[in-house]
């Protein structure tokens, strides 16, 4: 019956049913008719599921986000950067790079960066002669640092599932996420060199730009010294510093309206509802996994056929990159991160590595065709078919695969920083 | 039929303006409860644990309820693999057959619902906070939830059948915006 299960449920997966209720419908079946489980217990373990006080930071974080880009921070971002290195040979594109780090560390959605970063410099890059199909790319590319950078819901969601304090997980993502960058700036520089902004801004240019994107730029302090500082939880930090976004966009540069801030509360409803309904039903499959001790049977199944640690990383890489072109992350995370972590913890793995490394194989997925939102979405902000932005999508593969060999190997750079800050 | 989707259509509005409210005011009072929270903290050295405790579980709330919503706006994550290789018609008997999926389930789990309810209340469990809440008051989004996804997916059902007759058009989906 559990068979017949999935394989129902991919059926519908194709068939454009929703996620949520995919997971639902299948994980419930083979738990009701194939394990008896009664109803009560699935309801139960959902709710425990969605209830986690750590998922809370989750919605926080987009409504900050959110009211970041309502509110005149995200411009003023981007205003920043590419005014430091608008100039350099890639300029533009290095700067997008930059702002996209940057605003990652406000806030945890990757549509909201797209968006808030997306729809000021997309259309400015096109226009200085970058090509559009790159751009969008590399816009969507976003997606990598968002899961990596903290506070990214990503880290949120791997640290409910596994029981690792958040602020650890948001540490394990700094370096990889700095790393990350140097990636994409180096492959932007390689992509656009020959294009570059005709006038190079003056320094008070760059002073002014820097003034203007202060109050903004308090926000990853807000976040960092909260948590790291001991002041506040996770999801202290995230309220606060969406009641520091929304007094900066009221107070500061007034660009905040009161409509401004209803829409930000509606979108941050529906962002939340997407996640968490997903997060509700895909705890139904854990029932399973645990009632089944399917994790256990494949570690013995590891053991009996000697698989090593790289053969481990291996197949986590492959599993991946091929549930990634289809499933977003928070799925795939519920899908698949109780397996891999057990599997992880019996070869003494550090489950912080496993959280990047996994991160990083499962966010190349989220920029190949046939699903990837982030292509989507910044198609999307420059009305551009994202057939066409598709022939720019192996460049960056191939970067996201070495980037996650470079993760797998070297250990210490998922690891040294939670490891010295606790 | 095109009364009934008509007047189906209305209350659905109604509906999905009650519980987008009611999202928006469970996002605006966790922004504020925990705020709040950590001020009078450092403020007073005193926490509210009561309040702070409130937002995640109010999260069943906003999230079963505006499931619904989410479907009449296409919001919903899916994999459109399938779509992209059909023609408009047969998009639309995809549509019927989606929207079909999603009632039939929405039922199933609307029935499952009550029964956990009925049972939680019986058995008179509560959650413990600074007070006492029982647990059926949360589980109670469940069926109230799966209840309003029905109720859009019967709308929903409707629209696509009239599209697939001779002379029918799809109506747009209404977004949440």
């Amino acid at each position: 019956m559990t068979v017949v299960a999935i394989a129902a449920s991919m059926l519908l997966l194709f068939m454009a049913v929703p996620i949520f209720l995919v997971f639902g419908a299948g994980s419930a079946g083979a738990a009701i008719l194939d394990l008896g489980l009664p109803w009560s217990t699935l309801i139960q373990v959902s709710y425990a599921a969605v209830t986690k006080p750590v998922l809370i930071a989750i919605p926080l974080f987009i409504f900050s986000g959110l009211a970041m880009l309502r509110g005149g921070i995200a411009s003023r971002l981007v205003h920043m950067t590419t005014t430091m290195v608008g100039h350099w040979p890639g300029g533009l594109a290095i700067g997008m790079v930059l702002a996209m780090g940057f605003f990652a560390a406000f806030c945890g959605s990757i549509l909201a960066a797209i968006t808030a970063v997306g729809t000021i410099m997309m259309p400015k890059m096109i226009e200085q002669g970058y090509p559009a199909p790159f751009v969008i790319v590399l816009a969507a590319s976003a997606a990598l640092l968002e899961a990596l950078i903290p506070p990214s819901n990503a880290a949120i969601v791997f640290s409910a599932l596994t029981s690792v304090p958040v602020s650890k997980t948001f540490a394990a993502g700094i370096f990889p996420g700095l790393v990350l960058m140097v990636f994409l700036m180096v492959l932007a520089v390689w992509r656009c060199r020959h294009i570059r902004m005709a006038t190079k801004a003056t320094r008070q240019e760059v002073w002014k730009s820097v003034l203007a994107a202060l109050p903004g730029l308090v926000t990853p302090v807000i976040i960092f010294g909260g948590i790291y500082g001991g002041l506040l939880t996770p999801s202290e930090t995230a309220a606060v510093s969406g009641v520091w976004a929304v007094f900066v966009g009221f107070v500061i540069h007034r660009e905040l309206t009161f409509e401004g801030l209803l829409s930000t509360f509606r979108q941050t409803a529906i962002a939340t509802t997407v996640i968490f309904s997903i997060i509700a039903m895909a705890m139904f499959l854990s029932v399973i996994l645990t009632y089944t001790r399917t994790p256990q049977e494949i570690i013995s199944y590891f053991t009996e056929f000697g698989v090593t640690p790289m053969m481990f990383w291996l197949m986590l890489a492959v599993i991946c990159l091929i549930l990634g072109t289809f499933i977003e992350i928070v799925p795939l995370f519920y899908l698949t991160v109780p397996i891999f972590a057990a599997i992880a913890l019996s070869f003494d793995i550090d489950i912080l590595h496993l959280f990047v490394v996994f991160t990083a194989f499962a966010g190349i997925g989220m920029i190949t065709p046939p699903v990837c939102v982030g292509v989507y979405t910044a198609a999307g902000v420059v009305n551009v078919s994202p057939e066409k932005a598709f022939r720019e999508v192996p460049a960056f593969v191939v970067m996201g695969i070495v980037y996650g060999a470079l993760m797998v190997m070297v250990p210490a750079v998922s690891t040294w920083l939670p490891k010295n800050l606790f | 039929m095109k009364k009934f989707a008509r007047k189906l259509g209305v209350l659905n509005d109604v509906i999905a303006k009650g519980v987008m409210a009611m999202g928006m005011t469970i996002i605006a009072f966790s922004v504020l409860a925990l705020t709040g929270g950590a001020v009078t903290r450092y403020v007073t050295g005193l926490g509210f644990d009561w309040i702070m405790d409130l937002p995640p579980v109010l999260m069943p709330w906003l999230v079963f309820m505006l499931a619904g919503v989410l479907l009449r706006s296409n919001a919903h994550i899916t994999v459109d693999f399938m779509p992209r290789y059909l023609s408009d018609t047969g998009k639309k008997y995809l549509s019927l057959f989606v929207h079909g999926v999603v009632l039939v389930m929405a039922i199933v789990f609307l029935i499952a619902g009550i029964d956990a309810v009925i049972l939680f209340r019986e058995l008179g469990q509560v959650i413990e906070l600074e007070f006492d809440l029982p647990y059926w008051y949360v589980y109670l989004s469940f069926p109230v939830g799966f209840g309003i996804l029905a109720l859009f997916a019967i709308e929903l059902l409707l629209i696509d059948l009239m599209a697939l007759r001779p002379s029918g058009k799809m109506k747009k989906a209404v977004s949440p915006e």
